[in-house]
């Protein structure tokens, strides 16, 4: 199961559910979290949030619907993210610090933080992009909101994979996820010292491939348990907790 | 068609702390394995400091395997002279083909006056110089090709496609001729897709950043990708013999 793929369009750069579909199956990923990409991110969260509802409708085997809810608009963000998963049926948050342009730390984010873990549903940000979104910001972050399940997207890739492991080590309801991480060490040393159940397999398709994100977990030097736990239980497991 | 990893590391005995030593072997070993014809190493302790005496060990480990390793040199350009002349010795004397520079390691812009001696002194010995690129403030893709763009006869390599920053390495491509995008740990597939189409495949160059990468899903990349097989046979080794004038 691949915790991180898109569907939108940004420039020439295109997702489409059917597409998304016939690339999973070539590379035997039964089911994917899908959530919108690029200006969808920012504007008009309602009519993404929708669009992406109407889609699970139409694959319900196949996808899981993460939300956006930009922090910036303070409540109606938050009301937003109620809607997306009470009426919508979506099951996760996506924060995206580079996109929506606030610092992952801000205290802009702690509404729809608050939310999400009333919710319990979790939070994906992708980590990695200073000035906004860096593992040690995610570190404070956890620290004011033990409670909340954030998924640290992207490990840290490029430039700051170093450091989000001792963060993790420190933040038990931080999970991290694979996609685009080129680094087998770095996945292998967190499987080993945080547990198979905090490491979780993503695409990022369309930026990524399947044929590519799937061998680097299919490589890994671990336990076979250890890879199916990855490879879907242990986002399954953070899903179960919503329902 | 010639396979070349533009991009390893070869990490020395007592080099810096965090580096576990990569022997020669395991090297060629893996490259059999991969079917990869020939490898480019240079250290990362010479980045820093003793570029003389890793210069050496990398000219070193080439005489062992001069069929399957191409040495580059390392110099810390903070050392001004001293490095213009050491990449004249470790070129001229010890037969390394191309330069490997680390603005973010070694703490300097890209295009800082700094660089123009070395990159002069590169113009003269006709060779490439690689550069890690896609790390805010001082090795963004833009920055690198201000200075590609001062030097126009020194091929200058774009080392990881200039990481998550890839849309101004694809901007950078269409501006400097001279400029290369070598594609080691980057995963965003559909931007090296889009270099070639927009580009051409003449400009992209395989990379592994072995050992600190395992090769494999590096190679993979490079087999998914929607181009034809002289694209692929370009990119994976072509171009970099064109680059080095190796038949």
């Amino acid at each position: 199961m691949d915790a991180h793929a898109h569907i939108g369009r940004v420039n020439d750069l295109k997702s489409e559910p059917e597409t998304l579909i016939a690339e999973m199956k070539k590379s035997g990923v039964t089911k994917a979290v899908i959530s919108p990409m690029g200006k969808d991110i920012i504007f008009d969260n309602a009519k993404a949030n929708s669009k992406i509802a109407e889609i699970v409708k139409r694959f319900p085997r196949k996808f899981v619907g993460f939300a956006v809810a930009n922090p910036w608009l303070g409540s109606k963000s938050v009301l937003e993210l109620e809607r997306a998963i009470s009426k919508l049926g979506l099951r996760g948050l996506i924060l995206h610090p580079e996109l929506q342009g606030f610092q992952a730390d801000d205290e802009i984010v702690d509404p729809v933080v608050e939310k999400a873990q009333r919710l319990q549903i979790p939070i994906y940000i992708p980590v990695g992009t200073p000035t906004c979104s860096t593992p040690h910001q995610l570190d404070l972050l956890a620290k004011r909101h033990p409670k909340a399940i954030l998924i640290m997207g992207h490990m840290g890739y490029p430039d700051l994979a170093p450091y989000v492991l001792p963060v993790a080590l420190k933040n038990s309801n931080i999970m991290l996820e694979t996609s685009r991480v080129p680094e087998l060490g770095l996945i292998e040393d967190a499987v080993r010292r945080l547990g198979a159940e905090r490491v979780i397999f993503g695409s990022d398709y369309p930026y990524s491939r399947y044929e590519l994100e799937v061998e680097t977990v299919r490589l890994l030097n671990i336990s076979s348990a250890d890879r199916e736990m990855i490879l879907g239980k242990s986002l399954l497991a953070l899903l179960g907790k919503g329902r | 068609m010639v396979v070349i990893d533009s991009h390893a590391h070869l990490f020395i005995k007592g080099g810096l702390a965090s580096f576990k030593p990569s022997s020669l072997q395991m090297f060629i070993q893996t490259m059999d394995r991969l079917k990869i014809d020939k490898t480019v190493i240079f250290t990362i302790e010479g980045l820093i400091r003793d570029f003389t005496r890793c210069n050496d060990e990398i000219a070193e480990a080439v005489s062992k395997y001069p069929d399957r390793l191409i040495g580059f040199a390392t110099v810390n350009p903070w050392l001004g002279d001293e490095a213009v002349q050491e990449l004249e010795r470790a070129v001229g004397k010890l037969g390394l083909k191309g330069l490997k520079l680390h603005p973010y390691m070694q703490g300097f812009p890209a295009a800082d006056s700094m660089l123009f001696p070395i990159m002069e002194k590169a113009t003269k010995l006709q060779i490439p110089v690689l550069f890690h690129s896609g790390t805010p403030p001082w090795s963004e893709p833009l920055q690198v090709a201000a200075l590609a763009e001062r030097f126009p006869d020194v091929p200058v390599i774009l080392g990881h496609f200039g990481q998550n920053m890839y849309g101004d390495t694809i901007r950078a491509l269409k501006m400097v001729k001279n400029l290369y995008g070598e594609t080691s740990a980057n995963h965003f597939v559909y931007a090296i897709e889009k270099a070639i189409r927009e580009v051409g495949a003449h400009r992209i160059l395989y990379g592994s950043d072995m050992p600190w990468l395992e090769p494999e899903p590096q190679l993979i990349k490079i087999k998914i990708l929607k181009i034809t097989d002289e694209e692929r046979e370009l990119v994976l080794g072509n171009n970099m013999a064109r680059i080095l004038r190796i038949a």
